[in-house]
């Protein structure tokens, strides 16, 4: 007791890192334990050239169609979508594939950004340096006080070109 | 010719008669040790810093200049073949009581050269050392051998990395935890954690004081006080994304750090609470009082209020410190 009472600075000093540690873990893997697990998976496209407003697909009476929708600017400055690619996210495996437009159609979409299980998907801030953050390029879902990590197909240069096009309704 | 036991005596006396308190003889114990610590500082040991740092730079320029020339062997010699040389050589000369106060030089070479060899290493291995998880790895290898090399050759240097390696390993680590979890985008994450390691600093400060670390007590204080009032003010945020609770805590923090700089005999607390409280007059002043009374006047007004800073500050000093 009396070694506790003469280091209790240097024992402050050291316990609060720790601290922060451990609530750190505890609001990250708790809720894990006691909230429900996202169930719907969604459907997403990656488009590499990100200046074209909405991308191509959309939702239709809960259907995917593909559309280009382009605004004044990117028929002021010849921007064309190149690339886009559909993928199927799998929650409870948290993988991506690879979908073709037609095996899209296949799907019931619904279109909102809340899941009808009350999650949604959200950018993270991705840090690679120490002290400041490199911006927005990886991707959650978030819902309850739960975020989960998610595995999408996207690299690096190409994350402002995705676009969430509905959670699977079947 | 008084004796020891007579002049323990007679300060005994005087503590019972409370005529010097047990401050005023912490006080002077405290005076001593830093006298000690400033005499040992000489001339001499700061060249022996200055080199240890200009071979430093020497080594990186050199590394840099032909990292494209090396080949990985040379890599790992010129960067962690020196800097384990120079920890061997610190050891040698840490042997003999003539050529100690020179071991910490070499021992500055290492534990500024050896990070860059480890990046070095595990780069060419083939790991990503940008990845958060290599900076915790090789973040926790700097700061366990220096914390370990602390332990077995007490020398103070080695406790000034330790504190630099695991500051470092706290942020890798924790942003590893986080991984750009968005939910703690919201929660001034950083804010928070700088105001945690300033407390820690702090905390450190004061457990060194009256020891062996006395020297590296004000360094901790300064940059504690201002990672703790730094990050307090951020935390308080600029109209309209205030937070109210950081904005009126803050004032009773600043004057808390002036009060305590009196407490502590710290400089660096009257110094940098000085200064914080006249950057939050300034911002209290831009953030509230530009549009309503305009900014001329809301200028005049933070200048005269940062006179009276400096007036009260300067006061301080003379009286109490």
């Amino acid at each position: 007791m009396e070694t506790i009472k003469k280091n209790i600075t240097l024992i402050l000093a050291l316990f609060l890192p720790l601290l922060m540690i451990l609530l750190i873990v505890a609001s990250i893997y708790l809720p894990r334990i006691f909230i429900d697990q996202p169930q719907y998976d969604f459907l997403y496209s990656v488009a590499r050239n990100y200046y074209v407003g909405g991308g191509k697909y959309f939702v239709e009476n809960g259907k995917i169609v593909e559309r280009e929708q382009r605004t004044e600017e990117d028929e002021k400055y010849g921007y064309i979508v190149e690339d886009s690619k559909l993928f199927f996210h799998d929650i409870e495996n948290n993988e991506s594939r690879e979908v073709s437009f037609e095996e899209a159609l296949s799907f019931n979409l619904d279109s909102r950004i809340i899941s009808p299980d009350g999650f949604e998907v959200v950018y993270g801030e991705r840090v690679s340096s120490v002290f400041f953050p490199r911006g927005l390029d990886v991707f959650y879902i978030k819902g309850h006080g739960l975020s989960q990590k998610l595995n999408l197909q996207i690299n690096y240069s190409d994350y402002h070109g995705f676009k969430f096009i509905g959670w699977i309704k079947n | 010719m008084t004796t020891k036991e007579e002049l323990l005596q007679y300060v005994k006396e005087l503590v019972d008669q409370k005529i010097i308190t047990k401050d005023d003889l912490n006080s002077v114990c405290r005076e001593v040790d830093e006298h000690k610590e400033s005499k040992k500082l000489n001339i001499a040991n700061i060249l022996y810093y200055i080199g240890g740092g200009i071979v430093f730079l020497g080594i990186s320029i050199l590394v840099f200049q032909n990292w494209s020339e090396f080949n990985f062997l040379t890599k790992v010699l010129s960067t962690l073949g020196a800097s384990t040389l120079a920890y061997f050589i610190g050891l040698l000369l840490d042997k003999e009581k003539r050529t100690e106060a020179l071991s910490v030089a070499f021992y500055l070479i290492f534990a500024l050269v050896y990070p860059i060899g480890l990046y070095v290493v595990f780069d060419n291995i083939g790991f990503d050392v940008s990845s958060l998880g290599m900076q915790s790895l090789i973040s926790f290898i700097l700061f366990s051998l220096c914390l370990l090399s602390y332990f077995l050759l007490k020398k103070n240097l080695f406790v000034l990395f330790s504190i630099i390696f695991g500051t470092y390993l706290f942020f890798a680590f924790t942003n590893l935890l986080v991984d750009g979890n968005p939910y703690f985008l919201d929660f001034d994450f950083y804010e928070y954690r700088f105001l945690l390691v300033g407390l820690s600093y702090i905390l450190l400060g004061r457990f060194f004081i009256g020891k062996s670390l006395s020297s590296l007590s004000g360094v901790l204080h300064g940059f504690g006080i201002i990672a703790v009032l730094g990050s307090t003010l951020a935390l308080g945020g600029w109209d309209p994304e205030q937070n109210m609770f950081w904005e009126l805590v803050y004032p009773f923090l600043v004057f808390g750090t002036l009060f305590l700089s009196v407490n502590f005999k710290s400089k660096s607390f009257l110094t940098f609470g000085t200064l914080f409280l006249m950057a939050y007059i300034f911002k209290i002043t831009s953030e509230y009082f530009s549009s309503g009374l305009g900014w001329p006047l809301a200028l005049v007004i933070a200048g005269l209020s940062m006179i009276g800073v400096g007036y009260m500050s300067i006061s301080i000093k003379n009286k109490y410190l």
